[in-house]
């Protein structure tokens, strides 16, 4: 725990130096899955992992990835020292890897039409995309990208009775040592965002690293890079940084203004993956008018984000608002900046 | 919403008067514009008085519009201008005596009012579903902004009256001045196909004249479509075609044949995926052509039905340039990895057939160049690879032997990157350093670049008052073409859409929009992509229309109208209109059953008004031109039905 000049409270676990954090602007998101796909190449594209997607991006409402896994348990209780049961996924609620006849077709001339070549395939880690909620014209949806939170209270590290898992000291990355592993999952059971992996082909559990390879300097050039998902975005929506760089955007937006807020905090888990809420144009009535009814009820956002979700709402607005007026807007200017080195404030801590 | 502003006195009155068509006088008797030449006493200076158009000044005085292409020097000219000396009026509707007699004639503006009257907010909300209050409400805030600008994408351009569509929408920033101003426009995005280093690359395309030819209407004609059209859409298209109006491929011969194409070479497309009207192309088009090369770095559609395959490099594989009307910035190509495989680059892969047939023609020894049917040009096949990688400018030979060096002859040869009066110049090391801005605006640009603002076109016109490259010299909304005036679309209109399926056999409008799965088609069958879909192409259904049907979410569905059948499977999105089957556009062929495809639905149709050359003898406003007018595939305004397969009784 630090405290900054400003007076808040920074919270990060007593035992690391600093805590990578990043923010996502929902209302950026258009569900294009470059994220996943680049996660998936640089991580996740063979050797047990092809069902992994360490980066998903899902469509809320809906059932997500794995199936239901809000539905799965996890976490902490209500004073946060107990940890509460949660369960393994089924292995089909993460929809199968499917292989598809590419070769038969192109090359030995099937007349078949491409497909999975696997036929159950009826669940996929997207397959209820778009479909969200609400009647037309009134229905509503929108997309939920999720990693690893790299948490400050995490539940994978507490359930693993080997100690394998672990938060880097230096910047509270959450690991699981391969070494140390033995693939009994009790992580998988413990995280209440399942996003602790099972690698059947290696017998250990894996996940998200933040990219550490890339924030650590070791891109072909030797640069420091964010991590791919974050880079990579058309939109640029996440800020990638450290919750306790008290310059930084993320810190302001968490701490100070409190725009920037957790999903399901009722885990727990402290999540330092944090969520600027999305808005939706409001309802139309019968008639065709635009109404002041919320197009995403919000109650459902509460329900994904807790009650911090509406002074972050009402925050937002009131900042719009600001710069509808000519005003400036420290908060808007943060979440549009285009500038790479406020996006990214990943050396902040590094020895001059 | 053009209603509420006009009605509510919303517009900008300056502009409308200097830089519109609004106040020119049209004659009642023919729908034409009334001419100088027409009226005896107008002071005109001018060489064709015939396209010199005539306002009423305040005191009623006959006055010619300045700016004219009557009065000026071809589409272009810098030194003519549309300042007035006078004050013109909007609203006219009076007679005058011409030649022909005592005439009446209305302004646009009077004309464009009348027309503006049929949109009442009940008629408006009938129609689109929009609430009569809120879409004015829109109206307003457009109006009453400071800066006001429309960014809209291709979709409107799906539709067959797609012509009206964006001249209605243009019509917007038109009577709210909000043009040719920073933060202001009409911004119609279409893709990646704006080449701002144009003279470069057309130097290095080619040196001597050539030929494009409008895609819609290639297809159309080499699939018969003539035979079997309606026969006003006939009529036309085949009057288009012998005025020379919209060219088409081979040329006819000196006895009045055409003769059938018979060699396809497709590169950068996918195009027997793509075209509208796919059972046409394959059933009356593919058996015209004895062979068909695909140069592609995918195996796709096209390449499943052509004869050869040459493999090429993908973007990252090679070096090439990137504009994008979007900014005014040119981007590298350069290769991450070496191409794969046998793939070469498509320099390469052009350069290396020149250079084969250049060898087998040296080798026979007796081919005679050809003439050109068209131009005053000769093909030597003796030297034709010598003629490829030659710098046409300088003479020098071998030199564009490389991509990268054909690149560099591009950057060269244009304005933008080696402007002609300084020694300013960006190399394409240059912009592998980092992406430049262009150095200097070519003839083509509207406006000028400005340090540290985003480009913004038509400041030449609004704020230089140079004319406008149309007709008038005017933004201009009112076209008198004999076609337009005919068909009722002498001002943009609301039209119904043309019935291509009976609605009540086919109840569902059937649209296939672009996709954010895909660029087009390409990936459209990636393997990582599927699996977060599903795997296979898939209609996008409302909840309601499904529950009519008897079809659950994952259900294979049939699709099908007068055209074709496809089987997909079902989708529930709520957030559909009823009414609508939704397929997002590009699945390859061998994605469907049976080699179906998105497209077998989808007729090949085609606007007439899209095929004009305005005005009609010289055609300085409209004339075609790849990308910027020509016909528009129509891929909406086609009705289906859809059924589940294996549903009770099958
Ligand atoms: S999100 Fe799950 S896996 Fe990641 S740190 Fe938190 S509890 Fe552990
Ligand atoms: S890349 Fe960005 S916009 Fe695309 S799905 Fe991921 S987070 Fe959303």
């Amino acid at each position: 725990m630090s405290t900054s000049d400003g007076g808040e409270t920074i919270d990060i676990a007593d035992d690391v130096d600093h805590q990578v954090a990043m923010v996502m602007d929902l209302n950026k998101c258009i569900g294009c899955q470059t994220c996943t796909i680049a996660c998936k190449t640089n991580w996740t594209d063979g050797g047990g992992r092809e069902y992994m997607y360490w980066n998903n991006v899902e469509t809320k409402p809906g059932a997500g990835y794995p199936r239901d896994w809000e539905e799965l348990g996890g976490g902490w209780d209500e004073e946060g020292d107990e940890r509460t049961p949660g369960d393994l996924p089924a292995q089909e609620d993460y929809g199968a890897p499917w292989d598809f006849n590419h070769e038969q077709i192109m090359y030995e001339g099937s007349d078949e039409p491409l497909r999975p070549m696997d036929n159950a395939a009826d669940w996929s880690p997207n397959w209820d995309e778009d479909e969200g909620a609400g009647e037309y014209p009134n229905s509503y949806y929108f997309y939920l990208p999720r990693i690893c939170n790299h948490c400050t209270h995490p539940s994978c590290v507490e359930a693993c009775p080997r100690s394998a898992l672990y938060k880097r000291e230096e910047d509270g990355i959450v690991l699981v040592d391969q070494d140390r592993c033995r693939g009994y999952r009790y992580c998988v059971e413990g995280c209440p965002y399942k996003k602790v992996y099972y690698n059947a082909m290696k017998k250990t559990s894996e996940k998200c690293i933040f990219c550490y390879p890339r924030i650590e300097g070791e891109g072909p050039d030797g640069e420091v890079r964010a991590p791919a998902c974050a880079e990579d975005c058309p939109p640029q929506l996440r800020l990638v940084g450290y919750l306790d760089d008290e310059e930084g955007p993320i810190h302001k937006l968490v701490n100070e203004y409190e725009v920037a807020v957790r999903l399901h905090p009722e885990y727990r888990t402290e999540p330092n993956v944090y969520y600027i809420p999305p808005f939706a144009p409001p309802q139309h009535a019968a008639d065709g008018e635009t109404t002041d009814e919320d197009r995403i009820p919000r109650e459902y956002l509460e329900e994904l984000f807790g009650p911090a979700v509406n002074d972050a709402l009402e925050t937002i607005e009131r900042e719009r608002e600001k710069v509808n007026r000519g005003e400036d807007s420290e908060v808007m200017e943060m979440l549009t900046t285009t500038d790479t080195s406020d996006q990214y404030r990943l050396e902040v801590f590094d020895e001059a | 919403m053009a209603r509420t502003i006009v009605d509510e006195g919303r517009y900008d009155e300056a502009h409308l008067k200097e830089q519109t068509d609004m106040p020119l006088l049209v004659r009642e008797d023919t729908g034409k514009f009334l001419r100088a030449s027409e009226v005896p006493g107008v002071n005109v200076n001018a060489d064709r008085p015939d396209h010199v158009f005539v306002m009423a000044d305040a005191d009623g005085g006959l006055r010619a519009a300045p700016g004219s292409l009557g009065a000026r020097d071809g589409q272009h000219d810098e030194t003519a201008s549309i300042e007035l000396d006078f004050d013109p009026q909007l609203a006219v509707d009076r007679t005058v005596s011409t030649t022909d007699g005592s005439v009446a004639v209305r302004s646009v503006w009077n004309r464009l009012r009348e027309e503006l009257a049929t949109y009442t907010p009940e008629f408006v909300n009938e129609e689109t579903g929009v609430g009569r209050e809120t879409h004015q409400e829109i109206a307003r805030e457009f109006a009453e902004a400071d800066r006001g600008k429309i960014i809209h994408g291709k979709g409107v351009n799906d539709w067959y009256h797609n012509d009206l569509g964006n001249r209605a929408i243009q019509l917007l920033v038109t009577l709210t001045g909000h043009i040719g101003r920073q933060g202001t426009g009409l911004d119609h995005y279409v893709g990646q196909e704006k080449i701002w280093t144009y003279e470069g690359w057309s130097s290095l395309n080619a040196p001597v004249p050539s030929r494009s030819v409008p895609t819609t209407l290639w297809t159309y004609y080499h699939c018969d479509v003539l035979d079997n059209a309606d026969a006003e859409t006939t009529r036309r298209v085949r009057e288009a075609i012998d005025e020379d109006w919209m060219p088409v491929y081979p040329a006819e011969r000196e006895d009045g044949s055409r003769p059938d194409p018979r060699i396809m070479f497709i590169w950068r497309g996918n195009y027997f995926n793509q075209a509208k009207g796919n059972v046409a192309v394959e059933e009356q088009l593919w058996p015209k052509l004895d062979l068909v090369v695909d140069v592609n770095f995918r195996m796709d559609s096209s390449a499943l039905y052509a004869d050869i395959v040459l493999p090429s490099a993908s973007h990252y594989e090679k070096h090439d340039l990137s504009m994008t009307d979007m900014h005014s910035y040119v981007h590298p190509f350069t290769p991450a990895v070496e191409p794969l495989g046998e793939s070469k680059t498509d320099w390469q892969i052009f350069r290396e057939l020149a250079a084969k047939i250049q060898e087998l023609a040296r080798e026979r020894d007796d081919v005679e160049p050809v003439q050109d049917r068209e131009f005053d040009r000769e093909i030597d096949l003796e030297s034709i690879h010598e003629d490829f990688v030659r710098d046409w400018e300088s003479g020098e030979e071998g030199r564009l032997a490389d991509d990268r060096e054909a690149c560099e002859y591009i950057l060269e040869h244009s304005a933008e990157t080696n402007p002609p009066e300084s020694d300013e110049q960006i190399t394409f090391e240059d912009t592998v350093e980092q992406p430049q801005r262009m150095r200097a605006v070519g003839d083509h640009w509207t406006s000028d670049l400005e340090e540290g603002e985003p480009y913004t076109p038509w400041k030449r016109y609004v704020q230089e008052k140079n004319p406008w490259p149309t007709f008038t010299g005017r933004q201009q909304y009112y076209v008198d073409h004999d076609w337009f005036l005919e068909l009722g679309e002498e001002l943009p209109t609301h039209k119904e859409p043309p019935t291509l399926q009976d609605k009540a056999e086919y109840p569902l409008n059937y649209n296939t929009p672009h996709g954010r799965w895909s660029i087009h088609s390409t990936w459209r069958d990636s393997e990582k992509m599927l699996r977060l879909q599903r795997g296979e192409p898939v209609v996008h259904l409302n909840p309601d229309d499904m529950e009519e049907r008897g079809i659950e979410d994952g259900d294979t569905v049939r699709i099908y109208n007068d055209l074709g059948s496809v089987e997909v499977q079902a989708k529930r999105y709520p957030s559909g209109e009823p009414g609508t089957a939704r397929m997002y556009f590009a699945w390859e062929r061998f994605q469907f059953p049976d080699r179906g495809n998105f497209n077998s639905l989808v007729p090949l149709y085609m606007k007439p008004t899209q095929l004009v050359q305005y005005p009609e003898d010289t055609g300085e406003h409209l004339y075609f031109r790849p990308n910027y007018w020509g016909p528009t595939g129509v891929n909406s305004d086609v009705r289906v039905e859809v059924e589940r397969v294996g549903g009770e009784g099958e």
